[in-house]
């Protein structure tokens, strides 16, 4: 579960203090599929960073499964972010000079997990994701939509409970981010807390729970 | 619009500023060398001024004084001298007979007194052998007076002496008598030196002042002299004519590193412009003529080498002085400083900067447009390269090194003309132009085939670094295939540097065992003592300070198959026993009782081996056969060169028949004060020598160190924050501080170590190279060694590069994932 209390997030930008964030206080149960909706700018980026433990925040309590991570030290965190949250990003971030495989086994590797064991389970994922055919292919050599899919398998490399996506459609067609789309949904069906932020509406359907966000506040939709 | 960013002002400047940096040092360091220089032969010179005046002689006391009175003299040893014919009983001679008033502090009294009355006189040890005058004798000489009448004199001699120092002014008196003997002349000759406050000569900067200074006080001295005198001629002995050979032989030593330091800048320019291409084409865009975009780079140049001139400047005179403190020592050191110093900075780095930039910006120029605002890494990593032209120039120039070394290695300069002396006669006239090439390309090609061409070599190595620091080894294989150029520029770099240390580190260890060599193989053991009549192997042999000794006999009336030969006699055990390094120059068998021991020009000549037997013709004991126990290279103690050739026979001299003695000491500087001031003349194993080389290759491998370091910190740097996005990921995805720390140490130490085994391979082999030409011509073998410097030298380097590596590595791995994945997310 997590339990969002007065959360704050303020950015100083020179001399200007930007709100980004603003006395937030939300639950989401375990095996939610939450959307986060808002305009650019409004705050859905930095609430995600902070939940996946990117990003400290400025005043608040962030509590994943009884554990604050907004007071947890570096290496607690780091722990955090390898075990318990997956990331998948707009611009699928994967590692240029790795193949596929290699790509889901880097965060597996970064754990300390044995070497066979890492390849074994990043098959599997790949094969989950529907890409095992192009594990020895590198980023360059694949699509959006594969990518994306490869980057969803390296979320779910070390079997993190949450996922956290970022526009995880903004840079594929519309039937492509349906099928990413269908594969968080699976995720979640699987027992997986995922949460997206996004502008498609879409989506919305395949949510459980809405957020919106405006100006750094966030309500029920 | 700012035209100056820290970022840029770094990247690009600190190569102009180091190369500056070097050239103003080094300057500095070469004029206060040639100061120092100059200071050494002031300093061991026994007479700055010499003196020859006829003077009235009763006044000579006073006159003397007077000079010695003058402000900044030190010392003035002034003598009178009268040349006189005595009768010997091996005929008549002309000798010097003089006067000198510090003869009993100066000279040593073999036997005997010294003169006290009028008519005595003290002979020296050289009259004694030519003549066999004793104390006691009675001397006749006849002379001339002022007048030119004959004057006859009978001289009773009391003393024997040595002159002391030994090659002092006065050393060629050879009848020492009182004044009073020496009044039957009104006017004698006055022979003198003076010797000047050396520093009060070299206490103005200005280096022609020493001139002047001299030339005041010979003026002064003259003054001193004229009322008494008819005839006076002072003159300087020490003229100073600015030494510009130290700064010239230093630059261009260290030109290979400011042209390196240029092309650090080049990089730096390269990469910032790479950089910055997206601002050139939106420039071009919005309708920037090529000039107008060339004046924005041209402004920031303009500010970088005003900034690179004058921290260059300033950063060379901080280091020549720290060098100077730390390492040289020079007795005197004053900085250049001074506006027009600060301007030719300026001037040089401007020069240096546009040369730097041309190619970055004719490169950037000429990109389609579309390209400049194309997404940053769609084209960055990409680099057109053909191994082909690198791996045949690398094969030619590593052929031509190998076959210096082999042809050097058993070329004879002797042995009439044939193809190893035409080889060997073509490599050393292309040597002079192809050394530099071989210097800077062959390390600029070999990275380039490693990082550029085939990668396998880097991925094994980076994997094995991988295992070892347990870091992800998929990820740091592929580091050089991330951004080749950028790690074949730091590898061409730190290669290079690693040539040059390498080189002149081990040329320099080298030439010391060689000097060594050479001085073992002039002197034998610690001293050589030149015969004479006072030379006795019984003399030495109660000396507390000797620990053994050879007496050699040289003799040249005997043959070796009808061709006369050096022969020389000496007690082998003795032999063995007093020199140095005797197995180094033992070519075959041993030194055996009662054998003959021949060099190898002898050996050569008649095809003989040790256990062979020679025909010798000694005179009085006719043709004989005798059994060859050894050859050797060449005789230690027997001079440096022994083309000629040369038999050893164990015979103990006849004393009175020694040519020379070799000394080894127990205390070397106890017996060097004793023979000294017992006035032998003798030859050293360990000559003082004021060498500052050592000194200035510290300085030039201390700027190696900085340029290797800022190499490595520019273009890492460069690398790693355009890596900022993909750091926060590994961090994102689980990575702790100090594992993408390890990723990216062991990404740069794949890089440092190809490139000491690139450097030191290329410097080991150069060096070899020119040792092995250098003994081609001596009657040596080949010795090389891998000594201190080098060994010091390298691991300095290594151990530099690392840390900075350590360092780069360290704080990029502090990156903050949330600041970079939000701006640079899209740059994966």
């Amino acid at each position: 579960m997590i339990e969002i209390e007065n959360l704050i997030k303020v950015y100083r930008r020179g001399e200007i203090e930007v709100i980004a964030i603003r006395d937030v206080s939300l639950k989401i149960d375990d095996g939610e599929m939450v959307m986060l909706v808002g305009p650019s700018g409004s705050g859905k980026t930095t609430f995600l960073h902070l939940l996946g433990g990117i990003d400290r925040p400025t005043a608040g309590k962030i509590l994943v499964n009884g554990r604050n991570v907004a007071m947890m030290g570096d290496k607690d965190l780091t722990d955090y972010r390898r075990k318990e949250v997956g990331m998948v990003f707009q611009f699928f971030n994967l590692v240029p000079t790795l193949n596929a495989l290699e790509n889901v086994m880097l965060p597996m590797q970064f754990a300390g997990t044995p070497k066979k064991e890492q390849r074994e389970r990043a098959m599997e994922l790949l094969e989950m994701v529907g890409m095992d055919h192009r594990a020895k292919h590198y980023p360059d050599e694949m699509s959006g939509g594969e990518q994306q899919r490869v980057a969803i398998a390296v979320a779910l490399a070390n079997d993190p409970g949450i996922i956290l996506a970022d526009e995880p459609t903004g840079e594929l067609d519309t039937e492509t981010g349906l099928k990413i789309i269908k594969l968080f949904k699976r995720l979640n069906e699987e027992g997986k807390t995922v949460i997206i932020a996004t502008h498609d509406m879409r989506l919305l359907n395949y949510a459980s729970r809405v957020l919106k966000i405006e100006d750094g506040k966030i309500n029920e939709a | 619009m700012r035209i100056v960013s820290k970022r840029r002002l770094a990247s690009t400047t600190i190569g102009v500023i180091l190369s500056v940096a070097i050239i103003f040092s080094i300057f500095t360091l070469g004029n206060n060398i040639a100061k120092a220089d100059l200071y050494d032969t002031l300093e061991s010179s026994n007479a700055h001024i010499t003196i020859v005046a006829d003077i009235e002689t009763e006044k000579y006391s006073e006159i003397v004084n007077e000079i010695r009175g003058i402000p900044h003299v030190e010392s003035a040893d002034c003598f009178l001298m009268n040349p006189i014919t005595i009768n010997t009983s091996y005929g008549m001679t002309i000798e010097n007979m003089g006067y000198f008033d510090k003869m009993r502090k100066v000279t040593h009294l073999q036997e005997g007194n010294f003169p006290e009355e009028k008519n005595e006189v003290a002979i020296s040890e050289e009259l004694v052998g030519e003549y066999g005058i004793h104390p006691g004798d009675v001397i006749h000489g006849v002379t001339t007076n002022e007048t030119g009448a004959q004057v006859n004199l009978t001289l009773h001699v009391v003393g024997i002496f040595s002159s002391y120092p030994r090659d002092s002014i006065w050393g060629m008196i050879e009848i020492l008598t009182p004044l009073e003997t020496l009044e039957f002349n009104r006017y004698t000759t006055m022979y003198g030196g003076v010797k000047v406050d050396v520093n009060y000569l070299m206490s103005s900067p200005d280096m022609n002042d020493i001139n002047r200074k001299l030339s005041i006080i010979a003026g002064e001295i003259e003054n001193v002299i004229r009322p008494y005198s008819d005839y006076v001629k002072v003159s300087s002995t020490i003229s100073y004519y600015p030494n510009v050979l130290y700064s010239v032989m230093f630059l261009g030593f260290s030109l290979p590193i400011i042209a390196m330091g240029a092309y650090l800048s080049k990089v730096g320019i390269e990469i910032e412009l790479t950089e910055r291409r997206r601002e050139f084409g939106i420039m071009r865009i919005r309708g920037a003529s090529n000039f107008q975009r060339f004046k924005l780079l041209l402004y920031e140049s303009i500010a970088y080498s005003i900034i690179g001139g004058i921290g260059g400047y300033l950063l060379g005179e901080a280091m020549a002085y720290l060098a100077n403190e730390t390492i040289m020592g020079l007795p005197y050191f004053a900085m250049d400083l001074g506006w027009e110093y600060a301007l030719a900075a300026v001037i040089t780095s401007l020069f240096l900067f546009f040369i730097a930039l041309y190619k970055p910006w004719k490169k950037i120029s000429s990109l389609p447009m579309v390209e400049l605002i194309s997404h940053y890494t769609q084209s960055f990593k990409s680099v057109e390269y053909s191994p082909i032209k690198d791996i045949v120039k690398t094969a030619f120039l590593w052929a031509y090194i190998l076959s210096g070394i082999y042809v050097f290695q058993n070329v004879s300069f002797n042995g009439g003309f044939n193809i190893f002396v035409l080889i060997a006669v073509i490599i050393l006239f292309t040597m002079g132009f192809l050394f530099p090439l071989i210097l800077i390309f062959l390390p600029l090609y070999m990275t380039r085939i490693l990082t550029l061409g085939t990668q396998r070599i880097y991925v094994y190595l980076a994997s094995a670094l991988a295992k070892v620091s347990g870091v992800a080894g998929e990820l740091v294989k592929k580091g050089v295939s991330r951004n080749p150029k950028n790690i074949a520029y730091i590898a061409f770099i730190l290669a290079f540097i690693l040539t040059f240390s390498t080189f002149i580190s081990a040329m320099y260890d080298n030439t010391l065992l060689a000097d060594e060599i050479r001085d073992v193989q002039r002197v034998g053991g610690d001293f050589r003592i030149m015969g004479s009549s006072y030379v006795s192997p019984a003399y030495f042999s109660n000396s507390k300070n000797v620990s053994s000794l050879v007496a050699i006999h040289e003799d040249f009336s005997a043959s070796v198959y009808n061709e006369p030969v050096v022969t020389l006699y000496c007690d082998f055990g003795n032999y063995t026993r007093t020199v140095y390094l005797l197995d180094l120059f033992t070519k075959e068998g041993s030194f055996q009782k009662g054998g003959v021991v021949i060099n190898d020009a002898l050996a050569k000549r008649y095809n003989l081996h040790a256990g062979d037997n020679v025909q010798i013709h000694i005179p009085g004991e006719g043709y004989r056969n005798y059994r060859i126990s050894a050859v050797v290279y060449s005789f230690p103690g027997n001079g440096e060169g022994e083309s000629q050739p040369v038999v050893m026979m164990d015979r103990e001299p006849d004393v009175g028949n020694v040519s020379y003695i070799i000394l080894r000491a127990k205390n070397y500087d106890a017996l060097k004060r004793e023979l000294d001031e017992k006035g032998f003349n003798y030859e050293e194993r360990n000559p003082e020598k004021k060498d500052y080389t050592s000194a200035f290759l510290s300085v030039i491998d201390a700027f190696m160190v900085l340029l290797g370091g800022a190499t490595i910190l520019i273009i890492q740097y460069s690398l790693y924050f355009n890596r900022r996005g993909e750091i926060a990921l590994y961090k994102i995805r689980g990575a702790t501080k100090r594992q993408v720390s390890a990723i990216l140490m062991v990404e740069g130490s794949t890089v440092v170590i190809l490139s000491v085994v690139v450097g030191v391979s290329i410097g080991l082999s150069l060096a070899y190279a020119f040792i092995v030409m250098m003994y081609s011509t001596s009657n040596l073998p080949v010795f090389f060694v891998l000594g201190r410097n080098f060994a010091l030298v390298s691991a300095v380097m290594v151990l530099t590069f690392l840390a900075m590596q350590y360092i780069i590595s360290a704080v990029f791995a502090r990156v903050k994932q949330s600041e970079v994945i939000r701006s640079l997310g899209g740059e994966m």
